[in-house]
């Protein structure tokens, strides 16, 4: 199969079938945790749930006590990629052929730096945890699995843009298997997060905070 | 021109003197992308070059390469080359038909056994035995291994030849295959191209007659000299694409300022050809000059890689029709997961049996 | 009824990189010339020129002092530019459509030479034409 017959099938039928078990498995996981709900709490409320839930999804937005370098470095990762899968013009064509609307791109060269210090913070986080011991026991399979899906994309992303470094249409198959590949992990491993993490605080602060406890 | 005349021989009884012929050698090197240094080698070379023989079989095809090829009709460096070699079957073009073509041809391919040069143009349907195209009642199949069996060299010309073209095309009513598909023992040299630029036809057959050898190619068999870069990497369009440039429709200000074409579909990035340098009609331009965006025609299949108006990074599906399909399925199968998950809760605290203390002193 | 050259389109008039990069490599070609007696050429072909590059490439070298024509094969126009041991060669066929188009940077492109072998036969065309006019 040549480069060109691999991209064919890259963002043909192999986009088709990710595109489908994302967004189908992200819908499945939200709705059956939302239905399922939770037993009434009966008791009397010591402070309202609702607005401590909102105020524990912003805490747990700031650093813990001696955590300061790995939450920037999250941060970077995590800003760093949303700006690049949505404000680099190539991908918001995407989107416009999903969503039916597009909005403003940013200069192939600021996405290109961004990029760079995505992949670094990536590599950072990576570091830290195969360099500590407690978190390298905690760590498993699908921590690596989730970090190598994220960090692939990134990379192979940059490398097909720089066509002097590689070809650019096998790059640029690749790139998109590896979206492929993150698509299809989504709603199966912890990257899930991503839709779930502010219902998850907000849940957390509420319960806490019925009991007239702060988090 | 005779067989055993050199074709410096034939260029002078023309009446064209070394000047001349230094010229015709020049242009040849520009067209065969050498440098213009290459031009003694080349003369040298052409001097005693023999005239090869040449059969061209037209298959599947539209007769667009032909056209392309010889559309003009007046005298030019490519009519030239064509009467430098011998074409002596070609079914649109040579005077003979009937058996009398056939026969020309079957004594061509004896007289020049192992020499001669096989051109084909358009793809080889096989299904059903290959009987949905055939000349004076021989599949295209059967003809081709025939006339394959002798041959020095075969040239798959456009993109039908090459890679299988339009016939090729989803859903493949006839079985239609490239060249290489069904000839694997001998050596190829693909020149796709819906059709392909008539310098670059030309330019191949050059680079046999004067180094009697097959071009260096790619891993899809297309010469480097001419397919080694992509549209994207000579477009003179490029400096817009790297500031950001982009035309949004056909007639808007982006558009009249020629900006590039990236946002309308340009597959000019993942395709090779020379459009962008050697252009067409002799130079005057090429598709993305003329503002439309490339096709992508000398790459495999490029009539099933989505919409020609979908950009590379889209794609090439009706990926909003997906999006809304899976959010409703997905909604669906998640309501139905929720609620089993809530009926067996439910049906679970309904089964619970609670202990007494006479159940547990048994 | 609208024609084509109503459509208005406009070319941004200013130099571009490409026109920039070509005069630079026109003038490392020029330095190899005086230093090493190296002759060079650049195949106007194969350079992705912005519509209006060209014609500003043209209007910026211009003309110098020599002007050649020579007719082989159709015409070709042979003039060296107002920088001097820049010459622009340009190959047309019988009908005049362009086929070949090089910037040679040398102190005499070799086409104006008299070529080898057209001067072997050279005495034996003015020997023809001697005896014509001995015997009229």
């Amino acid at each position: 199969m040549s480069a060109i017959e691999l991209l064919s099938w890259a963002r043909g039928p192999a986009l088709q079938f990710s595109v489908a078990v994302f967004i189908v498995g992200i819908l499945i996981r939200v709705l059956e945790i939302w239905i399922l709900g939770r037993k009434k709490d009966l008791s009397e409320p010591k402070a309202a749930g609702f607005s401590a839930g909102m105020r524990t999804i912003f805490t747990r937005s700031l650093p813990p006590p001696g955590m300061l370098k790995y939450l920037i470095s999250g941060y970077i990762f995590h800003i760093g990629f949303f700006v690049v899968l949505f404000f680099f013009v190539p991908h918001i064509l995407f989107f416009k052929d999903v969503l039916g609307f597009a909005w403003f791109g940013l200069p192939n060269g600021l996405i290109d730096g961004i990029t760079i210090l995505s992949l670094a913070s990536l590599l950072y986080t990576l570091s830290i945890r195969l360099s500590d011991p407690v978190r390298r026991m905690l760590s498993n399979f699908n921590d690596y699995f989730a970090w190598t899906v994220t960090f692939l994309p990134l990379l192979t992303g940059y490398l097909a843009f720089h066509r002097h470094i590689t070809d650019y249409t096998l790059m640029l198959a690749i790139h998109i298997l590896t979206v492929n590949l993150l698509l299809i992990s989504f709603p199966f491993t912890k990257l899930t997060h991503a839709v779930t993490l502010f219902a998850s605080r907000w849940y957390n602060g509420a319960i806490a905070g019925r009991k007239g406890v702060k988090v | 021109m005779r067989r055993d005349e050199t074709l410096a021989d034939y260029l002078k009884q023309q009446g064209i003197s070394r000047r001349g012929f230094l010229k015709f050698c020049a242009a040849t090197a520009s067209m065969m992308a050498l440098p213009l240094g290459a031009t003694e080698a080349i003369a040298k070379a052409l001097s005693l070059a023999k005239r090869p023989s040449v059969i061209w079989l037209s298959f599947q095809e539209c007769t667009g390469c032909t056209e392309s090829l010889t559309r003009s009709s007046r005298p030019t460096l490519e009519s030239l080359i064509l009467d430098a070699i011998s074409l002596d079957y070609h079914h649109t073009l040579q005077a003979a038909s009937g058996s009398a073509a056939e026969e020309a041809r079957e004594y061509a391919m004896q007289q020049n056994k192992g020499e001669y040069i096989l051109i084909v143009d358009g793809s080889i349907p096989v299904k059903d035995d290959g009987i949905y195209s055939t000349i004076a009642g021989i599949t295209n199949l059967q003809m081709l291994k025939d006339t394959a069996q002798h041959a020095a060299a075969i040239v798959s010309v456009g993109s039908c030849a090459a890679f299988g073209g339009i016939p090729h095309a989803n859903p493949n009513p006839t079985g239609a295959v490239p060249v290489m598909d069904i000839i694997k023992d001998k050596p190829i040299i693909n020149v796709p191209g819906c059709p392909p630029i008539p310098v670059v036809i030309t330019g191949v057959l050059s680079h046999y007659l004067t180094y009697g050898t097959i071009p260096e190619l790619d891993t899809l068999k297309r010469p480097l000299a001419f397919f080694g870069d992509t549209i994207h990497d000579r477009c003179y369009r490029r400096p817009f694409y790297d500031q950001g440039k982009f035309a949004k429709t056909f007639d808007d200000e982006g558009a009249r300022k020629g900006w590039c074409l990236y946002e309308l579909g340009c597959k000019g990035p993942t395709t090779h050809n020379a459009c962008a340098t050697a252009k067409w009609n002799g130079g005057t331009s090429f598709p993305i000059e003329s503002g439309h965006p490339c096709l992508g025609c000398s790459e495999p299949d490029f009539w099933d890689a989505g919409g020609f108006y979908q950009p590379i990074s889209t794609a090439d599906f009706d990926v909003n029709k997906l999006a809304t399909t899976a959010v409703v399925a997905g909604a669906a199968a998640g309501a139905a997961f929720g609620l089993y998950n809530r009926h067996k809760k439910s049906s679970a605290e309904h089964q619970h049996h609670k202990t007494s203390t006479d159940e547990l002193k048994e | 009824m609208a024609s084509l050259s109503d459509i208005s389109v406009t070319l941004e008039q200013r130099p571009t990189e490409q026109l920039i990069a070509v005069l630079n490599e026109i003038d490392s070609l020029l330095k190899e010339l005086i230093h090493s007696d190296q002759q060079g050429t650049i195949d106007l072909r194969s350079l992705p020129l912005f519509p209006g590059d060209y014609d500003m490439l043209k209007q910026l070298l211009a003309e110098g002092e020599v002007s050649a024509t020579l007719q082989a094969m159709g015409p070709s126009t042979i003039q060296e530019t107002r920088v001097p041991g820049v010459w622009w060669v340009t190959h047309f066929n019988q009908d005049d459509e362009k086929i070949a188009e090089y910037i040679e940077i040398t102190r005499l492109p070799s086409l104006l030479k008299t070529t080898d072998e057209d001067l072997k036969d050279a005495p034996e065309g003015l020997r023809n034409l001697i005896e014509q006019v001995i015997n009229n």
